[in-house]
Protein backbone atom coordinates (compact mmCIF):
# COMPACT_ATOMS: atom_id res chain seq x y z
CA UNK A 1 0.00 0.00 0.00
CA UNK A 2 2.84 2.31 0.91
CA UNK A 3 4.48 1.46 -2.40
CA UNK A 4 1.25 2.25 -4.22
CA UNK A 5 1.01 5.63 -2.50
CA UNK A 6 4.60 6.33 -3.47
CA UNK A 7 3.75 5.48 -7.05
CA UNK A 8 0.65 7.70 -7.06
CA UNK A 9 2.08 10.78 -5.34
CA UNK A 10 4.35 11.96 -8.15
CA UNK A 11 1.89 11.70 -11.05
CA UNK A 12 -0.75 13.34 -8.84
CA UNK A 13 1.67 16.19 -8.18
CA UNK A 14 2.16 16.67 -11.91
CA UNK A 15 -1.62 16.75 -12.37
CA UNK A 16 -2.05 19.46 -9.74
CA UNK A 17 0.74 21.48 -11.32
CA UNK A 18 -0.67 21.26 -14.85
CA UNK A 19 -4.20 22.11 -13.76
CA UNK A 20 -2.79 25.03 -11.73
CA UNK A 21 -0.86 26.40 -14.72
CA UNK A 22 -3.88 25.96 -16.94
CA UNK A 23 -6.11 27.83 -14.55
CA UNK A 24 -3.44 30.54 -14.04
CA UNK A 25 -3.10 31.03 -17.79
CA UNK A 26 -6.82 31.46 -18.39
CA UNK A 27 -7.01 34.07 -15.61
CA UNK A 28 -3.74 35.88 -16.33
CA UNK A 29 -4.21 36.25 -20.09
CA UNK A 30 -7.99 36.61 -20.05
CA UNK A 31 -8.46 33.81 -22.60
CA UNK A 32 -12.07 33.58 -23.81
CA UNK A 33 -13.96 30.49 -22.69
CA UNK A 34 -14.66 29.26 -26.25
CA UNK A 35 -10.89 29.10 -26.89
CA UNK A 36 -9.72 27.70 -23.55
CA UNK A 37 -12.20 27.28 -20.70
CA UNK A 38 -10.73 27.22 -17.21
CA UNK A 39 -10.64 23.85 -15.41
CA UNK A 40 -13.67 24.53 -13.22
CA UNK A 41 -15.86 25.33 -16.21
CA UNK A 42 -14.83 22.03 -17.77
CA UNK A 43 -15.81 20.13 -14.64
CA UNK A 44 -19.03 22.09 -14.48
CA UNK A 45 -19.89 21.42 -18.13
CA UNK A 46 -19.25 17.72 -17.65
CA UNK A 47 -21.35 17.61 -14.48
CA UNK A 48 -24.24 19.58 -15.97
CA UNK A 49 -24.48 17.17 -18.86
CA UNK A 50 -23.41 14.06 -17.02
CA UNK A 51 -26.21 11.95 -18.44
CA UNK A 52 -25.33 12.52 -22.08
CA UNK A 53 -21.61 12.34 -21.20
CA UNK A 54 -21.97 8.98 -19.47
CA UNK A 55 -24.18 7.74 -22.27
CA UNK A 56 -21.50 8.69 -24.81
CA UNK A 57 -18.87 6.92 -22.68
CA UNK A 58 -21.05 3.84 -22.51
CA UNK A 59 -21.61 3.73 -26.26
CA UNK A 60 -17.93 4.25 -27.03
CA UNK A 61 -16.96 1.56 -24.50
CA UNK A 62 -19.20 -0.97 -26.18
CA UNK A 63 -17.67 -0.08 -29.57
CA UNK A 64 -14.11 -0.18 -28.26
CA UNK A 65 -14.46 -3.39 -26.24
CA UNK A 66 -16.46 -5.15 -28.96
CA UNK A 67 -13.93 -4.24 -31.65
CA UNK A 68 -11.03 -5.08 -29.36
CA UNK A 69 -12.41 -8.55 -28.57
CA UNK A 70 -13.07 -9.13 -32.27
CA UNK A 71 -9.46 -8.22 -33.06
CA UNK A 72 -8.20 -10.56 -30.32
CA UNK A 73 -10.13 -13.50 -31.75
CA UNK A 74 -9.16 -12.76 -35.37
CA UNK A 75 -5.60 -11.72 -34.47
CA UNK A 76 -4.88 -14.90 -32.51
CA UNK A 77 -6.29 -17.06 -35.30
CA UNK A 78 -4.15 -15.27 -37.88
CA UNK A 79 -1.08 -15.60 -35.62
CA UNK A 80 -1.73 -19.34 -35.26
CA UNK A 81 -1.75 -19.67 -39.04
CA UNK A 82 1.38 -17.55 -39.44
CA UNK A 83 3.20 -19.58 -36.78
CA UNK A 84 2.81 -22.77 -38.82
CA UNK A 85 5.81 -22.25 -41.09
CA UNK A 86 8.29 -19.68 -42.37
CA UNK A 87 6.80 -20.12 -45.84
CA UNK A 88 3.35 -19.14 -44.64
CA UNK A 89 4.86 -16.10 -42.96
CA UNK A 90 6.74 -15.09 -46.08
CA UNK A 91 3.53 -15.30 -48.11
CA UNK A 92 1.23 -13.49 -45.69
CA UNK A 93 3.19 -11.07 -43.53
CA UNK A 94 3.33 -8.35 -46.24
CA UNK A 95 -0.46 -8.27 -46.17
CA UNK A 96 -0.68 -7.99 -42.41
CA UNK A 97 1.62 -4.98 -42.70
CA UNK A 98 -1.02 -3.36 -44.91
CA UNK A 99 -3.22 -3.28 -41.82
CA UNK A 100 -0.65 -1.07 -40.19
CA UNK A 101 0.19 1.16 -43.15
CA UNK A 102 -3.18 1.94 -44.74
CA UNK A 103 -4.69 4.74 -42.66
CA UNK A 104 -7.91 3.66 -41.05
CA UNK A 105 -9.44 7.03 -41.99
CA UNK A 106 -9.05 5.92 -45.62
CA UNK A 107 -10.91 2.68 -45.02
CA UNK A 108 -13.60 4.02 -42.72
CA UNK A 109 -15.73 5.59 -45.52
CA UNK A 110 -15.76 2.22 -47.29
CA UNK A 111 -16.90 0.46 -44.14
CA UNK A 112 -19.62 3.06 -43.74
CA UNK A 113 -20.69 2.43 -47.32
CA UNK A 114 -20.77 -1.35 -46.93
CA UNK A 115 -22.09 -1.75 -43.42
CA UNK A 116 -23.97 1.48 -42.85
CA UNK A 117 -23.68 3.69 -39.80
CA UNK A 118 -23.92 2.25 -36.32
CA UNK A 119 -22.15 0.14 -33.77
CA UNK A 120 -21.23 -2.65 -36.19
CA UNK A 121 -19.16 -0.31 -38.35
CA UNK A 122 -17.53 1.30 -35.30
CA UNK A 123 -16.45 -2.11 -34.05
CA UNK A 124 -15.00 -2.95 -37.45
CA UNK A 125 -12.91 0.22 -37.47
CA UNK A 126 -11.71 -0.56 -33.93
CA UNK A 127 -10.73 -4.09 -34.85
CA UNK A 128 -8.80 -2.96 -37.94
CA UNK A 129 -6.74 -0.61 -35.79
CA UNK A 130 -6.20 -3.19 -33.03
CA UNK A 131 -5.42 -6.16 -35.23
CA UNK A 132 -1.81 -5.59 -36.23
CA UNK A 133 -0.18 -5.34 -32.78
CA UNK A 134 -1.95 -8.52 -31.73
CA UNK A 135 -0.97 -10.45 -34.86
CA UNK A 136 2.63 -9.22 -34.85
CA UNK A 137 3.30 -9.81 -31.15
CA UNK A 138 1.50 -13.14 -30.85
CA UNK A 139 3.24 -14.52 -33.94
CA UNK A 140 6.57 -13.39 -32.61
CA UNK A 141 5.82 -15.07 -29.27
CA UNK A 142 4.78 -18.34 -30.90
CA UNK A 143 7.84 -18.55 -33.14
CA UNK A 144 10.63 -17.25 -30.90
CA UNK A 145 10.91 -20.36 -28.73
CA UNK A 146 14.45 -21.25 -27.64
CA UNK A 147 16.06 -23.82 -29.95
CA UNK A 148 17.19 -25.93 -26.99
CA UNK A 149 13.68 -26.11 -25.56
CA UNK A 150 12.39 -27.35 -28.91
CA UNK A 151 15.20 -29.92 -28.95
CA UNK A 152 14.27 -30.96 -25.44
CA UNK A 153 10.70 -31.61 -26.57
CA UNK A 154 11.91 -33.52 -29.60
CA UNK A 155 14.20 -35.64 -27.42
CA UNK A 156 11.16 -36.56 -25.34
CA UNK A 157 9.26 -37.59 -28.50
CA UNK A 158 6.72 -34.85 -27.84
CA UNK A 159 3.80 -34.67 -30.26
CA UNK A 160 3.06 -31.47 -32.18
CA UNK A 161 0.09 -30.91 -29.92
CA UNK A 162 2.23 -31.23 -26.79
CA UNK A 163 4.77 -28.87 -28.28
CA UNK A 164 2.03 -26.35 -28.92
CA UNK A 165 0.16 -26.55 -25.61
CA UNK A 166 3.05 -27.10 -23.28
CA UNK A 167 5.71 -24.97 -24.97
CA UNK A 168 4.69 -22.52 -27.71
CA UNK A 169 1.47 -21.29 -26.17
CA UNK A 170 2.75 -20.46 -22.68
CA UNK A 171 5.91 -19.04 -24.23
CA UNK A 172 3.80 -16.71 -26.39
CA UNK A 173 1.74 -15.33 -23.49
CA UNK A 174 4.00 -12.39 -22.55
CA UNK A 175 4.24 -11.22 -26.17
CA UNK A 176 0.49 -11.72 -26.60
CA UNK A 177 -0.15 -9.47 -23.62
CA UNK A 178 2.22 -6.85 -25.01
CA UNK A 179 0.04 -6.84 -28.11
CA UNK A 180 -3.10 -6.56 -25.98
CA UNK A 181 -1.64 -3.66 -24.05
CA UNK A 182 -0.88 -1.69 -27.22
CA UNK A 183 -4.27 -2.53 -28.72
CA UNK A 184 -6.21 -1.62 -25.58
CA UNK A 185 -5.03 1.96 -25.95
CA UNK A 186 -5.67 1.91 -29.67
CA UNK A 187 -9.20 0.58 -29.21
CA UNK A 188 -10.46 3.87 -27.78
CA UNK A 189 -8.79 5.79 -30.60
CA UNK A 190 -10.45 3.35 -33.00
CA UNK A 191 -13.87 3.83 -31.43
CA UNK A 192 -13.43 7.56 -31.61
CA UNK A 193 -12.38 7.45 -35.29
CA UNK A 194 -15.14 5.02 -36.14
CA UNK A 195 -17.77 7.24 -34.54
CA UNK A 196 -16.40 10.19 -36.39
CA UNK A 197 -17.42 8.48 -39.62
CA UNK A 198 -20.01 5.92 -38.83
CA UNK A 199 -21.74 6.75 -35.58
CA UNK A 200 -25.47 6.57 -35.66
CA UNK A 201 -26.68 10.18 -35.39
CA UNK A 202 -29.98 9.25 -33.82
CA UNK A 203 -30.56 11.08 -30.52
CA UNK A 204 -28.70 9.42 -27.64
CA UNK A 205 -26.83 6.95 -29.85
CA UNK A 206 -23.67 8.90 -30.60
CA UNK A 207 -20.53 7.99 -28.73
CA UNK A 208 -17.68 10.21 -27.62
CA UNK A 209 -16.38 10.77 -31.15
CA UNK A 210 -19.75 11.90 -32.37
CA UNK A 211 -20.36 14.08 -29.31
CA UNK A 212 -17.03 15.82 -29.77
CA UNK A 213 -17.82 16.78 -33.36
CA UNK A 214 -21.17 18.04 -32.19
CA UNK A 215 -19.74 20.04 -29.25
CA UNK A 216 -17.13 21.52 -31.56
CA UNK A 217 -19.71 22.65 -34.10
CA UNK A 218 -21.70 24.34 -31.29
CA UNK A 219 -18.57 26.03 -29.88
CA UNK A 220 -19.23 24.26 -26.54
CA UNK A 221 -15.52 24.18 -25.85
CA UNK A 222 -15.93 23.44 -22.15
CA UNK A 223 -18.04 20.34 -22.85
CA UNK A 224 -15.62 19.36 -25.60
CA UNK A 225 -12.81 19.38 -23.03
CA UNK A 226 -14.88 17.23 -20.70
CA UNK A 227 -15.44 14.73 -23.53
CA UNK A 228 -11.72 14.64 -24.39
CA UNK A 229 -10.96 13.87 -20.76
CA UNK A 230 -13.58 11.16 -20.71
CA UNK A 231 -11.75 9.64 -23.71
CA UNK A 232 -8.49 9.73 -21.80
CA UNK A 233 -10.05 8.13 -18.71
CA UNK A 234 -11.68 5.43 -20.83
CA UNK A 235 -8.42 4.56 -22.66
CA UNK A 236 -6.49 4.44 -19.40
CA UNK A 237 -9.11 2.22 -17.79
CA UNK A 238 -8.93 -0.31 -20.64
CA UNK A 239 -5.18 -0.28 -20.43
CA UNK A 240 -5.27 -0.92 -16.69
CA UNK A 241 -7.77 -3.76 -17.09
CA UNK A 242 -5.44 -5.45 -19.60
CA UNK A 243 -2.38 -4.88 -17.41
CA UNK A 244 -4.25 -6.43 -14.48
CA UNK A 245 -5.12 -9.50 -16.54
CA UNK A 246 -1.50 -9.71 -17.63
CA UNK A 247 -0.32 -9.54 -14.07
CA UNK A 248 -2.77 -12.25 -13.08
CA UNK A 249 -1.45 -14.66 -15.72
CA UNK A 250 2.25 -13.85 -15.66
CA UNK A 251 3.31 -12.55 -12.27
CA UNK A 252 4.48 -15.95 -10.99
CA UNK A 253 7.12 -16.36 -13.59
CA UNK A 254 7.63 -13.54 -16.05
CA UNK A 255 9.88 -10.53 -15.50
CA UNK A 256 7.66 -8.00 -17.28
CA UNK A 257 4.76 -8.65 -14.95
CA UNK A 258 6.73 -8.65 -11.72
CA UNK A 259 7.16 -5.85 -9.29
CA UNK A 260 10.76 -4.89 -8.71
CA UNK A 261 11.96 -6.70 -5.61
CA UNK A 262 15.43 -6.46 -4.21
CA UNK A 263 16.49 -10.06 -4.58
CA UNK B 1 50.65 -45.40 -12.04
CA UNK B 2 49.56 -48.07 -14.43
CA UNK B 3 47.25 -45.78 -16.32
CA UNK B 4 47.52 -47.61 -19.63
CA UNK B 5 46.33 -51.05 -18.72
CA UNK B 6 43.43 -50.12 -16.49
CA UNK B 7 40.89 -48.78 -18.93
CA UNK B 8 37.46 -48.80 -17.28
CA UNK B 9 34.96 -50.68 -19.42
CA UNK B 10 36.21 -50.25 -22.96
CA UNK B 11 34.73 -52.49 -25.64
CA UNK B 12 37.58 -55.00 -25.27
CA UNK B 13 36.80 -55.58 -21.62
CA UNK B 14 33.06 -55.82 -22.13
CA UNK B 15 32.94 -59.39 -20.92
CA UNK B 16 29.95 -60.85 -22.75
CA UNK B 17 31.42 -60.06 -26.16
CA UNK B 18 28.34 -58.03 -27.06
CA UNK B 19 28.61 -55.00 -29.32
CA UNK B 20 29.49 -51.86 -27.34
CA UNK B 21 26.64 -49.87 -25.82
CA UNK B 22 27.32 -46.86 -28.01
CA UNK B 23 29.17 -47.23 -31.24
CA UNK B 24 30.11 -44.57 -33.77
CA UNK B 25 31.65 -45.67 -37.06
CA UNK B 26 33.17 -43.63 -39.89
CA UNK B 27 31.06 -40.65 -38.96
CA UNK B 28 31.12 -37.59 -41.22
CA UNK B 29 29.06 -34.46 -40.75
CA UNK B 30 28.76 -31.38 -42.89
CA UNK B 31 25.99 -28.83 -43.16
CA UNK B 32 24.84 -28.38 -46.76
CA UNK B 33 27.84 -28.07 -49.01
CA UNK B 34 29.97 -26.41 -46.32
CA UNK B 35 33.22 -27.67 -44.87
CA UNK B 36 33.19 -30.89 -42.83
CA UNK B 37 32.39 -30.40 -39.16
CA UNK B 38 33.33 -33.96 -38.26
CA UNK B 39 35.47 -36.28 -40.35
CA UNK B 40 35.84 -40.03 -39.99
CA UNK B 41 35.00 -40.23 -36.30
CA UNK B 42 34.98 -43.73 -34.86
CA UNK B 43 34.35 -44.26 -31.17
CA UNK B 44 33.10 -47.12 -29.06
CA UNK B 45 31.71 -46.56 -25.63
CA UNK B 46 31.01 -49.34 -23.17
CA UNK B 47 28.03 -49.37 -20.84
CA UNK B 48 28.82 -47.41 -17.70
CA UNK B 49 31.60 -45.36 -19.27
CA UNK B 50 31.86 -41.65 -18.64
CA UNK B 51 33.35 -40.11 -21.80
CA UNK B 52 34.42 -36.48 -21.92
CA UNK B 53 34.80 -34.76 -25.27
CA UNK B 54 37.27 -31.94 -25.19
CA UNK B 55 38.82 -29.77 -27.89
CA UNK B 56 39.03 -26.25 -29.31
CA UNK B 57 35.97 -24.36 -30.54
CA UNK B 58 34.79 -25.71 -33.87
CA UNK B 59 36.00 -29.25 -33.25
CA UNK B 60 32.43 -30.49 -33.49
CA UNK B 61 32.11 -31.89 -29.99
CA UNK B 62 28.64 -30.44 -29.50
CA UNK B 63 27.70 -31.57 -33.00
CA UNK B 64 28.80 -35.09 -32.11
CA UNK B 65 26.48 -35.01 -29.11
CA UNK B 66 23.59 -33.77 -31.27
CA UNK B 67 24.24 -36.57 -33.76
CA UNK B 68 24.18 -39.21 -31.04
CA UNK B 69 20.93 -37.74 -29.72
CA UNK B 70 19.37 -38.04 -33.17
CA UNK B 71 18.45 -34.35 -33.19
CA UNK B 72 20.75 -33.72 -36.15
CA UNK B 73 20.90 -36.02 -39.18
CA UNK B 74 24.11 -37.88 -40.01
CA UNK B 75 25.86 -37.08 -43.32
CA UNK B 76 27.74 -40.37 -43.53
CA UNK B 77 28.61 -43.24 -41.22
CA UNK B 78 26.65 -44.98 -38.48
CA UNK B 79 25.73 -44.46 -34.86
CA UNK B 80 24.05 -47.11 -32.78
CA UNK B 81 22.85 -46.72 -29.22
CA UNK B 82 22.19 -50.08 -27.59
CA UNK B 83 21.78 -51.50 -31.08
CA UNK B 84 19.28 -48.85 -32.17
CA UNK B 85 19.48 -45.88 -34.48
CA UNK B 86 19.66 -42.65 -32.46
CA UNK B 87 16.18 -41.46 -33.44
CA UNK B 88 14.73 -44.73 -32.10
CA UNK B 89 16.76 -44.64 -28.90
CA UNK B 90 15.33 -41.41 -27.50
CA UNK B 91 13.52 -43.18 -24.70
CA UNK B 92 16.82 -44.33 -23.22
CA UNK B 93 18.61 -40.99 -23.67
CA UNK B 94 18.44 -37.63 -21.94
CA UNK B 95 20.09 -34.40 -22.99
CA UNK B 96 21.38 -31.73 -20.62
CA UNK B 97 22.07 -28.38 -22.24
CA UNK B 98 24.52 -25.66 -21.35
CA UNK B 99 21.79 -23.49 -19.91
CA UNK B 100 19.23 -25.16 -17.72
CA UNK B 101 16.46 -24.71 -20.35
CA UNK B 102 13.70 -24.84 -17.76
CA UNK B 103 10.17 -23.76 -18.56
CA UNK B 104 9.87 -20.48 -16.65
CA UNK B 105 6.10 -20.85 -16.22
CA UNK B 106 6.44 -24.15 -14.40
CA UNK B 107 7.54 -24.71 -10.85
CA UNK B 108 10.64 -26.73 -10.12
CA UNK B 109 8.43 -29.76 -9.53
CA UNK B 110 6.57 -29.16 -12.80
CA UNK B 111 9.83 -28.89 -14.69
CA UNK B 112 11.13 -32.17 -13.34
CA UNK B 113 7.86 -33.85 -14.32
CA UNK B 114 8.05 -32.54 -17.89
CA UNK B 115 9.88 -35.46 -19.50
CA UNK B 116 7.60 -38.02 -17.84
CA UNK B 117 4.57 -35.99 -18.82
CA UNK B 118 5.62 -35.89 -22.48
CA UNK B 119 6.23 -39.63 -22.48
CA UNK B 120 2.70 -40.30 -21.20
CA UNK B 121 3.66 -43.56 -19.56
CA UNK B 122 2.92 -42.62 -15.96
CA UNK B 123 -0.12 -41.45 -14.05
CA UNK B 124 -0.09 -38.00 -12.49
CA UNK B 125 0.48 -39.60 -9.07
CA UNK B 126 3.45 -41.68 -10.23
CA UNK B 127 4.92 -38.65 -11.93
CA UNK B 128 4.65 -36.54 -8.86
CA UNK B 129 6.21 -39.24 -6.71
CA UNK B 130 9.07 -39.73 -9.14
CA UNK B 131 9.79 -35.99 -9.34
CA UNK B 132 9.73 -35.66 -5.57
CA UNK B 133 12.16 -38.53 -5.31
CA UNK B 134 14.57 -36.93 -7.80
CA UNK B 135 14.36 -33.52 -6.19
CA UNK B 136 15.37 -35.15 -2.94
CA UNK B 137 18.26 -36.79 -4.75
CA UNK B 138 19.60 -33.47 -6.05
CA UNK B 139 18.89 -31.74 -2.74
CA UNK B 140 16.11 -29.43 -3.92
CA UNK B 141 13.11 -30.77 -1.99
CA UNK B 142 12.47 -27.49 -0.21
CA UNK B 143 12.29 -25.40 -3.40
CA UNK B 144 9.94 -27.75 -5.28
CA UNK B 145 7.20 -25.13 -5.49
CA UNK B 146 9.45 -22.26 -6.54
CA UNK B 147 9.77 -20.91 -10.06
CA UNK B 148 13.07 -21.13 -11.96
CA UNK B 149 13.71 -17.40 -11.80
CA UNK B 150 13.83 -17.60 -8.03
CA UNK B 151 16.77 -20.02 -8.12
CA UNK B 152 20.51 -19.54 -8.50
CA UNK B 153 22.31 -20.81 -11.60
CA UNK B 154 23.59 -23.88 -9.77
CA UNK B 155 20.14 -24.79 -8.46
CA UNK B 156 18.65 -24.38 -11.92
CA UNK B 157 21.22 -26.77 -13.32
CA UNK B 158 20.33 -29.27 -10.58
CA UNK B 159 16.69 -29.04 -11.65
CA UNK B 160 17.80 -29.65 -15.22
CA UNK B 161 19.74 -32.74 -14.12
CA UNK B 162 16.79 -34.01 -12.09
CA UNK B 163 14.53 -33.55 -15.11
CA UNK B 164 16.95 -35.46 -17.33
CA UNK B 165 17.27 -38.33 -14.85
CA UNK B 166 13.55 -38.60 -14.15
CA UNK B 167 12.97 -40.62 -17.31
CA UNK B 168 15.58 -43.17 -16.18
CA UNK B 169 17.95 -42.72 -19.12
CA UNK B 170 20.71 -45.19 -19.84
CA UNK B 171 22.71 -42.66 -21.82
CA UNK B 172 23.12 -39.11 -20.60
CA UNK B 173 24.31 -36.52 -23.13
CA UNK B 174 25.64 -33.34 -21.55
CA UNK B 175 26.71 -30.28 -23.51
CA UNK B 176 28.86 -28.15 -21.19
CA UNK B 177 26.26 -28.28 -18.45
CA UNK B 178 28.44 -26.47 -15.93
CA UNK B 179 30.11 -24.04 -18.34
CA UNK B 180 28.23 -21.02 -17.09
CA UNK B 181 28.71 -21.68 -13.38
CA UNK B 182 31.35 -20.38 -11.01
CA UNK B 183 34.14 -22.76 -10.12
CA UNK B 184 32.98 -23.65 -6.62
CA UNK B 185 29.50 -24.50 -7.79
CA UNK B 186 30.94 -26.43 -10.70
CA UNK B 187 33.17 -28.53 -8.44
CA UNK B 188 30.29 -29.32 -6.12
CA UNK B 189 28.01 -30.30 -8.99
CA UNK B 190 30.79 -32.50 -10.43
CA UNK B 191 30.85 -34.45 -7.19
CA UNK B 192 27.08 -34.69 -7.05
CA UNK B 193 26.98 -35.88 -10.65
CA UNK B 194 29.34 -38.73 -9.81
CA UNK B 195 27.20 -39.69 -6.83
CA UNK B 196 24.12 -39.84 -9.04
CA UNK B 197 26.05 -41.93 -11.55
CA UNK B 198 27.09 -44.37 -8.84
CA UNK B 199 23.48 -44.75 -7.77
CA UNK B 200 21.91 -45.00 -11.21
CA UNK B 201 24.66 -46.41 -13.41
CA UNK B 202 24.02 -44.53 -16.63
CA UNK B 203 26.57 -44.06 -19.41
CA UNK B 204 27.63 -40.48 -20.10
CA UNK B 205 28.92 -38.37 -22.95
CA UNK B 206 30.05 -35.05 -21.61
CA UNK B 207 31.26 -32.02 -23.56
CA UNK B 208 33.44 -29.59 -21.65
CA UNK B 209 36.12 -26.93 -22.03
CA UNK B 210 37.59 -27.65 -18.63
CA UNK B 211 40.40 -30.20 -18.50
CA UNK B 212 40.18 -30.46 -14.71
CA UNK B 213 36.48 -31.23 -14.89
CA UNK B 214 37.01 -33.82 -17.63
CA UNK B 215 39.70 -35.63 -15.65
CA UNK B 216 37.68 -35.54 -12.45
CA UNK B 217 34.53 -36.99 -14.00
CA UNK B 218 35.58 -39.31 -16.77
CA UNK B 219 36.66 -42.84 -17.37
CA UNK B 220 37.94 -41.74 -20.77
CA UNK B 221 38.79 -38.40 -22.34
CA UNK B 222 38.49 -38.00 -26.08
CA UNK B 223 40.50 -35.09 -27.47
CA UNK B 224 39.24 -33.65 -30.75
CA UNK B 225 40.96 -31.29 -33.16
CA UNK B 226 39.13 -28.67 -35.18
CA UNK B 227 38.48 -27.99 -38.85
CA UNK B 228 37.64 -30.67 -39.56
CA UNK B 229 36.72 -32.31 -36.25
CA UNK B 230 38.71 -35.49 -35.78
CA UNK B 231 39.66 -37.61 -32.78
CA UNK B 232 43.30 -37.04 -31.91
CA UNK B 233 43.68 -38.76 -28.56
CA UNK B 234 41.70 -41.20 -26.47
CA UNK B 235 43.04 -41.01 -22.95
CA UNK B 236 41.96 -43.44 -20.25
CA UNK B 237 41.44 -42.06 -16.77
CA UNK B 238 42.62 -44.72 -14.32
CA UNK B 239 41.20 -43.44 -11.05
CA UNK B 240 38.65 -45.65 -9.41
CA UNK B 241 35.28 -44.72 -7.97
CA UNK B 242 33.95 -43.31 -5.76
CA UNK B 243 35.94 -40.14 -6.35
CA UNK B 244 35.71 -37.20 -4.02
CA UNK B 245 37.24 -33.78 -3.64
CA UNK B 246 40.50 -35.18 -2.26
CA UNK B 247 41.23 -36.43 -5.77
CA UNK B 248 41.68 -32.84 -6.88
CA UNK B 249 44.90 -32.52 -4.91
CA UNK B 250 46.21 -36.01 -5.80
CA UNK B 251 49.54 -35.78 -7.71
CA UNK B 252 48.42 -38.43 -10.19
CA UNK B 253 45.29 -36.40 -10.91
CA UNK B 254 47.33 -33.24 -11.40
CA UNK B 255 49.77 -35.09 -13.65
CA UNK B 256 46.91 -36.31 -15.84
CA UNK B 257 45.41 -32.78 -16.00
CA UNK B 258 48.85 -31.69 -17.22
CA UNK B 259 48.99 -34.45 -19.80
CA UNK B 260 45.56 -33.64 -21.25
CA UNK B 261 46.35 -29.93 -21.30
CA UNK B 262 49.56 -30.75 -23.16
CA UNK B 263 47.60 -32.84 -25.67
CA UNK B 264 45.31 -29.86 -26.27
CA UNK B 265 48.27 -27.51 -26.74
CA UNK B 266 49.84 -29.85 -29.27
CA UNK B 267 46.72 -29.62 -31.42
CA UNK B 268 47.49 -26.06 -32.32
CA UNK B 269 50.85 -26.64 -33.98
CA UNK B 270 49.86 -28.63 -37.08
CA UNK B 271 46.81 -26.44 -37.49
CA UNK B 272 48.82 -23.25 -37.93
CA UNK B 273 51.02 -25.06 -40.46
CA UNK B 274 48.01 -26.24 -42.46
CA UNK B 275 46.58 -22.75 -42.38
CA UNK B 276 49.51 -21.47 -44.42
CA UNK B 277 49.25 -24.26 -46.98
CA UNK B 278 45.48 -24.14 -47.52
Amino acid sequence: MKKFLGMAVWPAGVLVLVVGLWWGATVAFGIPTYVLPDPWRVVEAGWDRKESLLNAVKISSVGAVGGFLLSVVVGVMVALVLAQSPLVRRCLVPYTILLQTVPVVAVAPLILMWFGSGLRSVMLVVSIICLFPIIANTTQGLTSVDRNLLDLFRMSNASRAQEFWKLRLPHALPAFFTGLRISSGLSVIGAFTGEWFASSNAVGEGGLGYSIIYANSQLQTDYLFALVMACAVLGTTFFLVVVTCEWFFLHHWHESAMKPEGD
Amino acid sequence: MNRNNQVGMTPETDGAGRPPFLSIHGLHKRYGSGAAILEDVTLEVGAGDFISLIGPSGCGKSTLLKLVSGLTPITQGTITVDGMEPANAREIMSFIFQDATLLPWRTVQGNVELGLELQRTMTVEQRRKKATELLALVGLSDVASRYPRQLSGGMRMRVSIARALATRPRLLLMDEPFGALDEMTRDRLNEELLKLRAEQGWTAMFVTHSVAEAVFLSTRIVVLEAKPGRIRRDIAVPFGFPRNESLRSDPAYLALVGEVSQALRELKKPMSGEGGAG
